[in-house]
């Protein structure tokens, strides 16, 4: 569906009716990447009744407007986002740079946000050095950084459990669409996010990390420290399992997902 | 600056889409010949009927030993993800109407596969889809015969059996620049040998009973998704992507599907409703072959090459279409396109005709003469002796065959000793 943020053409994947009493699901994607990444996520949460949007940020996907240029905006835009839609009580899942997004969200919009799930976050979300250089001149490089190190060894041969779709394959062409500049931007916000632990302090919703045994760009290990900090919160990991769980395990985590956001 | 690298073709070959098994720990893709799948619960049932969850539901629309298959087959091509059919016809069927019905059009390539041919000129348009065949060596052609009502452009990699090359960076330009999606049916160059995503193309089909499979043993297609076509741009043409589809409660794929949408509406409407779809125990068959493809198409190409030259050389024979050779009206373009080899079908004319060319497949020991390239062992076809037999030679020339055609399809056995079979056959064949 497509509606109006800050003036802007934006779309969201899914359907707001309103007629149920649960939190409405808020599915917020990674850098330069969309709605399509939780395609199966948005179709259950329809599926099982709930109201659901899997939002596209300003300049991804199917929505206009120009990039967002910190974590900080992007939360104080999704806050935008909940007024235009009348959504009152939030159950959101970020997953990496919307994962930050979502936290820095939980941690100001206080009660509005009910339940909340991070997927592949942790704190700090340093980028690699080379990533960025890549990232900055729309290297088809940084792409590939983004995919092979997003995703675990065993995804690399593949062994999908949706038939015929190759993991590595699927991140990248969504990667391919991102405009110019805008994995640079992306990236960059995450990389400059120091608010995060103040943010995660704030937290009211009962909340869930869900990580990936291998993930080499949220380690597991920063996962726990960041869930420390976060007042009411579970870790789950999955193993054998990169950055990018919702393709690599889309049934692991979404039994876990479930969990987080019912 | 290096990174990190993709694995590579023949590691994919070997690996692609397939772990050990979880359970038995086979490190062979066992195959699971079952029908259909438990689910552990109604609401699992109910979601993966509709989308929501990923797992198996009937063998029909997906099946674990043909998922490998049909994922190694994307990662080789470079494509999103693919769908496996139970023959290339099958595979050239499902991709056309994922995106054309009735009143819609498609521009062809006129160097196409008899098969292929029949059901774009002969059977499609009993039910409403038409096609405008187009000279494959003039990209100009296939943009010219665009219609507002053209739904994809449809060519080989390499023709059968006179071994056009397709320009494919140049036709898919046309084909984008007409907001056309290039289908490519790459079944003669298999993707060790050409790419076409890479160069250009949306979509590819495959015959996988000829070289992928290779030892003439398995029926399969399958059709490879390259993700890149932006159908929402065009949303009032590729309606089957772009518009909610009743039959899924109102799913735009290429709204919620983002680049996996064509492939994801060929598997879940296409094999769903037509029923196409590959016996596990083929798509077994099949993975067998695509593990030593690398080996057999070289080997393939090698051969062919060296008995391209001995018939060229040959006082008996003309017209020998393999681009390797120079005097081929597409060699310089096979060269840059295929540096790996145009394959191993080819044909030549023999000199005496419909007669020589009887006489040619009755001396052959070792060709086998049979309707079928791509197996391990060397084939041949006389189209005017055989498959096109009743037609006088008015009537062959309309076809596009002479009387001297034969095709010849290199197999992987000692080149010396193919050599030596024709060589005999040829002078038995001029007597």
């Amino acid at each position: 569906m497509y509606f109006e943020v800050d003036g802007a053409r934006t779309f969201a994947a899914g359907r707001i009716t309103g007629g149920t009493d649960a939190p409405v699901v808020v599915l917020v994607h990674g850098a330069a990447m969309d709605h399509s990444i939780w395609v199966y996520h948005t179709r259950y949460f329809l599926h099982a009744g709930r109201d659901v949007i899997a939002v596209d940020l300003p300049a991804h996907g199917l929505s206009d407007g120009a990039p967002l240029a910190s974590i900080e905006d992007m939360a104080a835009w999704l806050e935008r986002c909940l007024d235009a839609l009348g959504i009152a009580r939030a159950a959101v899942a970020g997953h990496s740079m919307g994962a930050l997004a979502a936290l820095e969200l939980a941690g100001r919009a206080g009660e509005r946000v009910e339940r909340l799930a991070l997927l592949g976050c942790a704190l700090p979300m340093a980028v690699a050095p080379p990533l960025l250089e890549q990232a900055a001149v729309d290297s088809p490089l940084a792409r590939d950084m983004m995919v092979l190190w997003g995703h675990g060894t065993r995804a690399l041969t593949g062994g999908n459990p949706v038939a015929g779709i190759t993991m590595v394959n699927a991140a990248l062409r969504l990667i391919e669409r991102a405009r110019p500049g805008l994995l640079h931007a992306d990236l960059y916000a995450c990389n400059a996010y120091v608010e995060g632990y103040a943010a995660a302090a704030r937290v009211s919703a009962r909340t869930r990390l869900i990580c990936g045994s291998e993930d080499r760009m949220t380690p597991t290990a920063s996962a726990r420290e960041l869930a420390n900090v976060i007042p009411t919160c579970a870790v789950d990991v999955i193993g054998d399992c990169g950055h990018i769980m919702m393709s690599e395990r889309p049934e692991q985590t979404h039994r876990l997902l479930v969990q987080a956001l019912s | 600056m290096s990174g990190p690298k993709h694995l590579g073709f023949d590691t994919l070959a070997l690996h692609g889409g397939q772990q050990p098994d979880p359970l038995t720990g086979a490190r062979a893709q066992p195959i699971y010949q079952s029908v259909s799948f438990v689910f552990n619960d109604t609401d699992e049932a109910s979601s993966r009927f509709d989308i929501a969850r990923s797992g198996y539901v009937y063998s029909r629309i997906g099946n674990p030993t043909v998922a490998v298959l049909e994922e190694r087959l994307a990662m080789l091509e470079g494509g999103v993800g693919a769908v496996a059919t139970a023959s290339g016809m099958a595979a050239i069927h499902l991709a056309i109407t994922t995106l054309a019905g009735a009143g819609d059009h498609i521009v062809a390539s006129r160097a196409l596969y008899g098969g292929t041919h029949n059901l774009l000129s002969y059977t499609l348009p009993r039910f409403g889809i038409e096609t405008t065949f187009v000279d494959p060596r003039d990209p100009a052609a296939f943009a010219a015969a665009v219609r507002p009502e053209t739904r994809l452009v449809f060519a080989e990699t390499v023709a059968n059996p006179r071994c056009e090359v397709l320009d494919i960076e140049a036709v898919a330009a046309r084909a984008h620049d007409a907001g056309l999606p290039l289908v490519i049916d790459s079944t003669l160059t298999t993707p060790h040998l050409l790419r076409p995503l890479e160069h250009g193309a949306d979509i590819v089909v495959h015959s996988l009973t000829k070289f992928i499979g290779g030892h003439g043993t398995t029926m399969g297609g399958a059709v490879v998704d390259g993700g890149r076509f932006d159908w929402l741009r065009w949303p009032e043409r590729f309606t089957t992507l772009t518009q909610p589809y009743a039959g899924f409660h109102g799913l735009n794929f290429a709204e919620e599907f983002g680049p996996q949408a064509f492939i994801i509406r060929a598997r879940r409407e296409g094999l769903r409703d037509f029923g196409a779809a590959l016996p596990a125990t083929s798509a077994f068959g099949l993975l067998q072959g695509l593990e030593t493809l690398s080996l057999r198409m070289a080997r393939h190409v090698a051969n062919a090459r060296k008995l391209a030259e001995f018939l060229a050389a040959h006082e008996a024979c003309s017209d020998v279409t393999h681009p390797a050779l120079p005097d081929h009206p597409d060699h310089a373009l096979a060269a840059r396109l295929l540096p790996r080899g145009p394959g191993a079908v080819f044909s030549f004319e023999i000199k005496g005709g419909r007669a020589a060319g009887r006489k040619l497949i009755e001396s052959l020991k070792l060709f086998s003469h049979l309707a079928n390239v791509g197996d391990a062992k060397s084939l041949v076809i006389h189209p005017a002796s055989t498959t096109h037999a009743r037609m006088d030679d008015d009537a062959l020339a309309e076809a596009g065959i002479s009387p001297g055609l034969v095709r010849l399809s290199i197999g992987l056995e000692e080149p010396d000793d193919l050599i030596d079979d024709l060589s005999r056959a040829l002078y038995r064949s001029q007597k």
